[in-house]
């Protein structure tokens, strides 16, 4: 047994210390930011969720995957050493060298959270169990997984399509199950109770997997798991890739979806005739009522304009904690509907705007979302505006300054406004919500002259009338938006940049005056390095001293696969006056940036120096 | 004691029969040639007879011990060189070594080193690094350092050249009667047979067709050649075409017609002749 060992250290001995330094360096850079994590004990966290199972695919690799694909377990067997003595050997010095890692972190954390953190031997015992325990549960996986050969990447592949489409069709919370609840962020911060079920459950289904794991190793004198280990041939890759293909095809095709109730509101005044719509009372219930019938005549002119026969029902909900012109969607992650969200009460509530951003958000939720992508988006927020203003000359005349006053902003900007058709998204956070729609607008108000009515009707129907299937089958078959324009003899993307382009010089010229009378302060953002190496922001909006009218600046850290911004997850401080955000952040860090500064000639919030950019 | 004894052992691969009713005898410091051609059973039972495999029938006696579970004592007195040794391509020759003697109480370690000269196999190079005849020659090396009672290769010679097999046969020999080991090798080269072993086994089919020795065998077949018809009396078995089997006895008294040739076969006429029937040699 001892030169198993001797011979299992030696032959993966570079490995494991390549294992141990990526330990070593992971566990101080955890341990350096873990003062942005909140606790030292978080670094733990970090290193059980990221290097646990990493730590044990990689030992199991070298341990098992290796010896059988090598086939020189065929020499281990000719050995007088018994299967079950290999098989035990390699399995527990495995668990060994990954707990005794875990041990060594767990020390270091400790070390380095000794002062800041109350240590209790309960505390840390509680710790110590959660990982020790998880650590457990994925070697145990991993193991069994390594021993079925040249299929463990196809079980691997089938595991996480399984686990992504049971959290994706929100039916089971995986999160919750006992081996991930254990290392759930508040594993560091709970000191008091153990989560013995969850301890026990993922011990339990751990010990079944040795056991499969043994069955596996020893069945048929080892030869199932020889068999297993044989390379696949090429017909068998060709036949496991189409088999893969065809299955997540299927899943996503033939899902059973569970169709979730529709969303309702009890206490609402309700639309007196034409499609439903709820509005929570804020405020005198008459005007509420008032709101109700406008937005649901709203949604009748809109579906006679798409040709829709049946809308669902459209919910609005007061919000204070809102700006006039801010509005937003809310998630229902368990029921279905649209459901906005606007201060109907405020002094500086834009009615307009909230009417066509109700028929944006119900667009994009009969669209599946499909009518936001972001070829196409401009459309969508174009079109929104455009049924609610084209009745409405002041309205147009508003939303034509608005839109004037953005190309103004862009046309000093990198990009200017030759992305808008391509790059809307990235116009879209730079101008602001109230800027983009009205931009969109005049794009849309010039289409349709540009096409005719009837053309126009045509092109809005095929992109944002068109309810796709709920799965894959809406990527493969959708048609793509460039032949949709060409399907109904509008302009390519290239002829519609510079249609809009001499749109809008004509617009600049007619309202340069007005245009000239609003100022654009210079805004800047600055990163200065504080004590450490976290860093704070600093804002300026105008002169570096003394107070400029009211302003917002908006702020967001960015992940690296960010897209689109939602509003609800910028975070937002008001003021006055040059100043520091309130939060500090690590060197590299990914920052949103912006400021916001309500414009009385436009009458909405306007989106200024918005921009992505790295901490360095 | 006989060093090995099958009886009646019957192994399948699923629906394939390996063995079918295998009786097979070893005695005790012979080297036993172990015949067939590919797929006869060869590997299969060399196989049971290292505990790699069990049998679905029949009782296997190795050193005097069963081998239904396989102890590791008993494995420590076995040496084995199979077809393609797995080596741990990543050791040397003197790692190899180190590894495999840590297995055996009887492990001689200057033993090792003597064959490991004596087979010119260099002692640092790693295995992957050696070709297929010096791998070959490394497994005999490990196999016969612990000074093992039984011997068991499979068709060790299979990848080797012409040159390489003479020298390595020559070296086992060499080595079976300075250890006076009980050596059994398979092979379906039946010039290596015929120049090794004191007793074959001619398998095929999964049973054995013949077991003794190679004069024996030799006395008991015979080609008849004939310008015309000639059959032999009772006790005359035919196997092929104009090749028959019957007790020496009966050759040397039969009284064959004026035209008739009788001529003794090399061992791989009679192999081929086996080969190509079912009879068996009593």
């Amino acid at each position: 047994m001892r030169a198993l060992v001797r011979k299992e250290l030696r032959e993966h001995r570079w490995v494991l210390l390549a294992m141990l330094l990526l330990l070593a360096l992971g566990q101080t850079l955890m341990l350096r930011g873990a003062g942005m994590m909140g606790s030292p004990m978080a670094a733990f966290h970090k290193i059980v969720v990221l290097m646990g199972p990493l730590m044990a695919l990689v030992l199991v690799n070298r341990l098992v995957v290796r010896e059988y694909m090598g086939r020189t377990q065929l020499f281990l067997e000719t050995l007088p050493v018994s299967r079950t003595q290999v098989l035990a050997v390699k399995w527990l010095l495995g668990i060994a060298l990954l707990l005794l890692a875990l041990a060594a972190c767990l020390g270091a954390t400790l070390l380095a959270a000794r002062g800041k953190v109350t240590l209790t031997p309960h505390y840390v015992a509680l710790v110590a169990i959660r990982g020790a325990s998880f650590v457990f549960f994925s070697y145990a996986l991993a193991f069994a997984v390594g021993l079925t050969g040249r299929y463990r990447f196809i079980i691997w592949s089938v595991l996480f399509t399984c686990v992504a489409t049971a959290e994706a069709t929100g039916q089971l919370a995986i999160a919750n199950w006992a081996p991930f609840y254990l290392i759930h962020e508040s594993m560091v911060y709970e000191r008091l109770v153990l989560p013995v079920q969850a301890v026990l459950v993922t011990c339990g289904v751990a010990v079944a997997l040795v056991v499969a794991t043994c069955a596996l190793a020893l069945a048929a004198e080892g030869s199932l798991v020889v068999a297993l280990s044989r390379r696949m041939s090429a017909r068998e890759i060709s036949a496991v890739t189409i088999g893969f293909l065809v299955m997540i095809m299927a899943f996503s095709v033939i899902e059973a979806r569970k169709p979730k109730p529709p969303y309702k509101l009890a206490r609402a005044v309700r639309s007196a005739s034409g499609p439903a719509v709820a509005v929570g009372i804020a405020g005198p219930a008459p005007l509420a009522q008032q709101l109700a019938d406008t937005l649901s005549s709203d949604l009748a002119r809109m579906q006679a304009f798409l040709g829709l026969t049946s809308p669902a029902a459209l919910t609005a909900l007061p919000d204070d904690a809102l700006d006039g012109d801010a509005f937003q969607r809310a998630a229902l992650p368990n029921a279905d509907g649209v459901v906005v969200r606007a201060a109907f009460t405020n002094d500086a509530f834009d009615r307009e705007g909230f009417r066509a951003y109700a028929l944006a958000s119900w667009m994009q939720w009969h669209s599946r979302e499909r009518a936001t992508e972001e070829d196409r988006r401009w459309l969508l927020d174009g079109t929104a505006q455009w049924l609610v203003a084209r009745d409405a000359p002041p309205r147009q005349e508003t939303l034509a300054l608005r839109a004037a006053f953005a190309v103004r902003l862009l046309q000093g900007r990198p990009g200017g406004t030759d992305k808008l058709v391509y790059a809307w998204n990235s116009a879209r956070e730079e101008l602001g919500p109230c800027l983009a729609d009205a931009l969109a607008w005049k794009m849309v108000a010039s289409l349709a002259q540009r096409i005719g009515a009837p053309r126009f009707q045509a092109l809005s129907r095929s992109v944002l009338a068109v309810r796709p299937p709920d799965d894959a089958r809406a990527s493969l078959f959708a048609p793509g938006f460039d032949g949709l324009l060409e399907q109904h003899g509008a302009p390519d993307r290239a002829t519609l940049t510079r249609q809009f382009q001499q749109v809008f010089g004509a617009e600049q010229a007619r309202l340069a005056a007005t245009l000239d009378r609003i100022a654009i302060p210079q805004v800047r953002f600055s990163a200065r390095r504080m004590a450490g190496k976290a860093y704070e922001v600093h804002y300026q909006a105008g002169p570096a001293a003394g107070e400029v009218p009211p302003f917002s600046v908006l702020y967001a850290t960015l992940g690296p696969w960010d897209g689109e911004l939602p509003a609800e997850l910028l975070a937002r401080v008001d003021g006055t006056r040059a100043g520091v955000l309130p939060a500090s952040f690590a060197r590299g860090t990914r920052l949103f940036t912006a400021l916001e500064r309500r414009e009385a000639a436009l009458g909405c919030s306007v989106r200024l120096a918005a921009r992505r950019w790295e901490l360095k | 004691m006989n060093a090995v004894e099958l009886e009646s052992v019957i192994h399948r691969y699923g629906k394939v029969q390996a063995l079918d009713g295998l009786n097979l005898t070893v005695r005790q410091g012979e080297m036993f040639g172990f015949l067939g051609r590919n797929g006869a059973g060869k590997t299969t039972t060399l196989k049971l007879l290292m505990g790699l495999l069990r049998p679905d029938h029949g009782n296997i006696t190795v050193l005097g011990r069963s081998v239904k579970r396989m102890p590791a004592s008993l494995k420590q007195r076995i040496g084995y060189v199979c077809q393609e040794p797995n080596f741990y391509p990543w050791m040397t020759a003197d790692q190899l070594g180190s590894f495999v003697g840590s297995f055996y109480p009887t492990w001689d370690a200057a033993e090792f080193q003597r064959l490991l000269r004596m087979l010119d196999v260099p002692r640092d190079r790693r295995a992957s690094e050696m070709s297929g005849g010096t791998r070959t020659k490394l497994g005999l090396a490990l196999a016969l350092a612990p000074r093992p009672a039984l011997l068991l290769l499979d068709e060790p010679t299979a990848g080797l050249d012409p040159v390489a097999r003479r020298e390595f046969n020559d070296q086992l020999q060499a080595l079976q009667r300075e250890h006076g080991t009980t050596v059994m090798f398979s092979s379906h080269l039946v010039g290596e047979v015929e120049q090794l072993a004191q007793r074959v086994g001619i398998v095929q089919g999964g049973s054995c067709r013949f077991e003794g020795e190679v004069g024996a065998l030799r006395a008991r077949v015979r080609r008849i050649g004939a310008a015309s018809a000639v059959l032999p009396g009772d006790g005359f078995t035919q196997l092929r075409g104009d090749i028959w089997q019957a007790d020496p006895a009966l050759w040397e008294e039969a009284a064959w017609p004026p035209g008739a040739v009788v001529e003794t076969l090399s061992l791989e006429d009679i192999f081929l002749a086996f080969a190509r029937t079912d009879s068996v040699l009593a």
